[in-house]
């Protein structure tokens, strides 16, 4: 029997690295997990074999055929990249570079918006033991940890002992939700808000902080205004707040504006006393889909490069845009699952042009895919860097040999092979 | 009248209109993760995972309006289209909301446009939601449909 | 390849070569003394040459790096350049990781250090360098506001403390010891700072003058190669020139015979005098008096240029402070248990009276201080990017250049500060003494920032002939030879030809290695027992060496 200590986890933007990992002659089991990671490191069904049309290839075949039709498409979209590590992601940005193509990751229909805010106003976060040792007050707005980061709660945020906050007893939590969330039953407190309404109460909550809080209403989006005051009260008094958030604010209406207008909370909430604001990541490496292209070429998703340099723009590059507007002429889809997660008019057109898959696991899009490439699984079978979802850089082992390529060194194979067929 | 009462608590003159029709009711669709969702997402085309994304969570008062129970079947039908969900009974969620898990199925009614920024309105959208006889389609089902539109 | 630069005129200020017509070969990359076999010949006839550049303080990589070029996508639009063959370039004052090699080297340099490396994310900082084409390549560890160098400081422990600094370099793959705003960025994750040196830190009980003290102290018992780099208290504030020369004091009889013991950088933004933005005024003729006297402090200069910066420092207090002033956009980030930062963009306009002042106290210090101990940077992307560097080389050997600089800018200045009557010019040897060969002597690199035999084959060629041409008179002709050499030699490789990219190659990422199993078992405990209040597990901490892509540690004896 074999047992691994501090593993990491590669669920979500968590990235819990105190995973236990036990492996016998009954497989693998595992200690420390919430139920998501539980099931991470389960068997799940593969993708047995490489596949061009359906048809039993070898890897070689397979790389040639994704690299000839990456080649000859005037417009190929690069996407996926969230559930992979950041030396994979700099391949697919080098592809994209070189291809002409666009580059985009799933962050533009997760927490893009808080880039599109963050690019108007900053943003003043912290990592996050900084929240662990000092915040006294919490405040998940619009996300629900409990549910799509479970072990937040225990780790950085809710129970922990801190250095100058000694736990649960010492921290005021609040819950801002359209529902009554599982976070919100372990909340001190629950504001119920209705869907849509994020950007008029926080700009009331703004008011309320520069002292206009007579020019309200009684109530806003039908929040009683002197809960708006007491919250924002209790903000000011913190000696450090952190506001977390999620989905809620950026998958809703104003989207951007709800976060731009959360940050700018925050920032003038600094005159009075500390405050931290940060985005509730989905993925465990979602951070550096996001960082590796904004090292490598400038910005960090919805990047067309037709012009042969990095331009942004999220209304035209980004995958649902693209899709819906039938722009692009073939995809390269990495560690992601599109056909599940984007609106139906965008799963049409993807369906409709020729579509390579590089993943471990079946999924919807496999279904339709020209040319299917099985992976290793990244922090179980294969190496390599993510980023936490405050930055923190992690390096995941593999703890399983695996007769499947590693996401890495797929691309690095596609990129050598586009190279030799496009010429340098 | 019961109605009126969660009318008035949301009445805000700009977000959600709450108003009973005759066959079902409006309501607003909020999608997102949930813990089943996220535990079956790498084995897609498990019963798990369709169990976990096929449904929607709605208030038992609500459900009482629609007089459906718990696993009877709603049609939730937006401007951008229509699914077919078991309900699950929720008290956590507020009446006049209906909650779907992300995935293929919130996909189907959610708002595809961006207003430029890249991200589709995947929470907070206007719909209705009717009791049905129609068969929850299975994940299969679903994304030939999408594909052979 | 090797290579025989031939009939240049060279100017190596370390051996003593001033204007001098010479041939240099570089064989396997190294430079030397006869002729090597079949080398190439690259006619320099008439033309400069000197040791590639060397920058010991810009920032180009790791988090707040990346921060910034997120949330300035207006930045990274200005700088866009296609580059047939090689990656595409962007940005103005955060450039892409290509942008930066690809810049430094067409500007002659090669070699740069990233001075703000966050331990718990260094492996994004070695991510960053190891992205960087063309240059070679290092990074100082923050540790100034560092909770165990807080604990062992206040407990005057300095056996543990050196144990415990060699460790911290050995994990991050550090060169040298950052110290930044030292106890105030501690302060700010309570909102507080430090306004003095014997302010007290909150629940650590140790002042700034303390943490430098000790640092110093421990930076000497380890022999590192580099001093103790100090980014001063209280930067951007009026009146702060007396922190800084209080803090320089601190070193008085602290003498190491190889290098300085302390490292002021970026001074120009600690050389303020006044006692608001109403009463703004220079103390860089102070700062400048007393470097030239002693003989254990260097300094930078963090030379601002008219145009858009972008801020970047583990400063964060005094990154809310600026953001208060200024309502640019903001950000921030406090690191847990060890640093923090902040970033916003900036500009620097001629006719804003602190602005401008701030530019002549930038080329007040480059004057004013002995060449010798002063080194040419911007603080880059603070003070603007490093691109301009032969913008400020030109004022610093014209005097002309200046004035008609002066023309154009707020009045303040002429108030304010003592540019207008300085009469110096630098020579075009200085000029290389400090980009060359101060830089790196202080980094200790023997085989950097001169053409002797033994020195790396890095060499910059640029198209004029300074037998010629007079800086003084021809500014304009010079200062547009530096901003693209037409050759750049690094390691041996031609990398620049005709102010084109030739060559795309990865440098070595430099980093000390002083540290011994017997560090650790003075300081292991410790360790351990505060990484319950880190959010990772210790096993989480740090880099190994074979995650670099071309490791170069550094043996101290």
């Amino acid at each position: 029997m074999r047992v691994l200590y501090d593993m990491k986890c590669t669920f979500c933007g968590n990235v819990c690295d105190d995973i236990l990992i036990q492996i016998d002659e009954d497989g693998v089991s595992t200690k420390n997990t919430c139920k998501l990671g539980y099931h991470k490191f389960l068997d799940h069904p593969r993708i047995e074999f490489p596949q061009v049309d359906g048809q039993k290839v070898s890897y070689d075949e397979a790389i040639e055929t994704a690299a000839e039709i990456l080649v000859n498409s005037k417009k190929p979209l690069l996407y996926g990249w969230a559930s992979t590590v950041n030396e994979a992601i700099a391949y697919g940005v080098a592809l994209a570079e070189k291809l002409g193509g666009v580059y985009d990751n799933t962050s533009s229909v997760c927490h893009a918006p808080s880039t599109l805010a963050t690019q108007e106003t900053g943003i003043p976060a912290s990592t996050l033991g900084q929240v662990k040792n000092r915040a006294d007050l919490l405040i998940f707005w619009g996300c629900n940890p409990m549910s799509a980061h479970p072990r937040h709660p225990t780790r950085y945020s809710v129970f922990p002992r801190g250095f100058f906050v000694e736990g649960r007893r010492k921290r005021h939590v609040v819950v801002v939700d359209v529902r009554k969330t599982r976070t919100a039953n372990i909340a001190d407190e629950f504001i119920q808000i209705p869907p849509n309404s994020d950007y008029h109460i926080i700009t009331a909550m703004r008011m309320i902080l520069a002292g206009k809080e007579d020019d309200l209403p009684n109530s806003v989006a039908g929040v009683p205004a002197e809960k708006l005051v007491s919250l924002v009260d209790k903000m000011r008094n913190a000696r450090f707040g952190a506001l977390l958030y999620g989905l809620g604010m950026t998958q809703s209406r104003g989207r951007n504006k709800n976060v731009e207008n959360a940050i700018r909370l925050v920032q003038e909430l600094n005159s009075h006393t500390r405050f931290v604001i940060q985005p509730m990541r989905g993925h465990f490496n979602v951070v550096g889909a996001d960082q590796v292209p904004t090292w490598e070429v400038g910005f960090p998703y919805a990047i067309d490069f037709s012009r042969g340099y990095a331009r942004f723009s999220p209304g035209e590059f980004s995958v649902t845009e693209i899709l819906r507007r039938k722009d692009c002429d073939s995809a390269l889809v990495v560690s992601s699952d599109p056909a599940a997660h984007l609106p139906a008019r965008s799963v049409k057109h993807l369906a409709d042009i020729p579509v390579i898959q590089i993943d471990p696991h079946p999924n919807l899009t496999t279904r339709f895919a020209k040319v299917v490439i099985p992976s290793s699984l990244v922090g179980i079978e294969a190496e390599g860097t993510v980023y936490r979802m405050d930055g923190i850089p992690m390096r995941l082992k593999k703890f399983k040999e695996s007769e499947y390529l590693s996401d890495e060194e797929i691309l690095e194979r596609l990129y050598h092979k586009v190279v030799e067929l496009m010429g340098a | 009248m019961i109605r009126h009462v969660f009318i008035a608590r949301f009445i805000t003159g700009h977000c959600i209109s709450q108003v009973v029709v005759n066959m079902g009711l409006k309501a607003n669709v909020v999608t997102g993760r949930s813990l089943g969702q996220g535990s079956y997402v790498d084995d897609k085309l498990s019963k798990e995972y369709f169990e976990a994304v096929s449904i929607c969570e709605v208030n038992p008062e609500d459900c009482e309006y629609l007089s459906i129970e718990e696993g009877d079947r709603v049609k939730i039908t937006t401007e951008f289209g229509s699914v077919v969900l078991s309900v699950k009974k929720n008290k956590d969620i507020p009446s006049g909301v209906v909650f779907v898990p992300m995935g293929p199925y919130a996909n189907q009614i959610i708002d595809p446009e961006t207003t430029g920024t890249g991200m589709p309105q995947f929470k907070g959208i206007d719909a209705t939601i009717e009791k049905t006889d129609e068969k929850v389609l299975e994940v299969n089902e679903l994304i030939e449909n999408v594909i052979s539109r | 390849m090797n290579l025989i630069i031939r009939n240049g005129i060279v100017y190596d200020p370390q051996n003593g070569v001033a204007g001098e017509k010479m041939d240099i070969f570089i064989e396997n990359g190294t430079i030397v003394e006869n002729l090597p076999k079949d080398a190439k010949v690259i006619d320099a006839s008439g033309k400069l040459v000197v040791a590639g550049g060397v920058d010991m303080h810009t920032h180009i990589a790791g988090g707040k790096v990346n921060t910034a070029r997120v949330m300035r996508p207006e930045d990274v639009k200005s700088g866009i350049r296609r580059n047939p063959g090689f990656r595409a370039e962007s940005g103005y004052t955060v450039p892409n990781s290509y942008g930066i090699g690809y810049r430094y080297a067409r500007m002659g340099y090669t070699t740069a250090f990233e001075p703000a490396n966050p331990p718990i994310s260094a492996f994004h900082t070695h991510e960053e360098l190891d992205a960087i084409p063309m240059i070679d390549k290092g990074t100082f560890v923050l540790s100034g506001n560092n909770w165990n160098v807080m604990e062992y400081t206040k407990k005057g422990d300095m056996e543990k403390l050196a144990a415990y600094m060699a460790w911290l370099l050995n994990r991050t793959k550090s060169y040298g010891i950052k110290v930044v705003n030292p106890g105030g960025i501690e302060a700010w994750a309570y909102g507080k700072n430090m306004r003095g040196l014997d302010d007290v830190v909150p629940y650590f009980e140790v002042t700034p003058a303390d943490i430098i003290n000790s640092l110093v102290k421990v930076n000497e018992e380890l022999s590192l190669p580099h001093p103790v780099h100090l980014h001063c208290n209280n930067l951007g504030v009026p009146g702060n020139f007396e922190t800084t020369l209080q803090s320089m004091k601190l070193v008085e009889g602290i003498e190491n015979k190889d290098r300085p013991v302390l490292h002021v950088t970026h001074v120009q933004f600690n050389s303020y005098a006044g006692d608001s933005w109403k009463t703004f005024s220079s103390g860089a003729e102070e700062i400048a008096r007393y470097v030239n006297k002693v003989d254990n402090i260097t300094v930078d200069m963090g030379q601002p240029v008219f145009g858009s910066a972008t801020t970047m420092t583990a400063d964060a207090p005094a990154q809310f402070a600026l953001h208060k002033l200024t309502k640019a956009k903001w950000s921030n980030m406090d690191v847990e248990l060890e640093t923090g930062a902040g970033i916003l963009p900036f500009f620097y306009s001629p006719k804003n009276p602190v602005t401008a002042v701030q530019w002549a106290i930038g080329l007040e210090i480059g004057l004013l201080v002995n060449p010798g101990k002063v080194v040419l940077t911007t603080d880059h992307p603070n003070g603007g990017p490093f691109t301009s560097y032969p913008y400020i080389a030109a004022m610093l050997m014209s005097r002309k250049k200046r004035e008609e600089e002066l023309a154009r800018v707020h009045k303040l200045v002429e108030k304010a500060t003592s540019l207008p009557s300085i009469e110096v010019e630098l020579t075009l040897e200085d000029v290389i003494l400090m980009t060359r060969t101060l830089p790196a002597r202080l980094l200790n690199l023997e085989k950097k920032g001169h053409l002797g035999v033994g020195a790396e084959g890095d060499v910059a060629i640029y198209d004029f002939n300074p037998l010629e041409a007079d800086p003084s008179r021809d500014y304009g002709v010079v200062e547009k030879a530096l901003s693209s050499a037409e050759v750049t030699v690094k390691g041996g490789e031609v990398i620049v030809k005709d102010g084109n990219l030739a060559r795309q190659v990865y440098g070595k990422t430099y980093w000390v290695n002083t540290y011994t199993d017997d560090h650790w078992s003075l300081i292991g405990d410790d360790v351990i027992n505060l990484f319950r209040y880190y959010s990772l597990e210790f096993s989480s901490y740090g880099v190994e060496e074979e995650w670099l892509k071309a490791s170069h540690p550094v043996e101290v004896s």
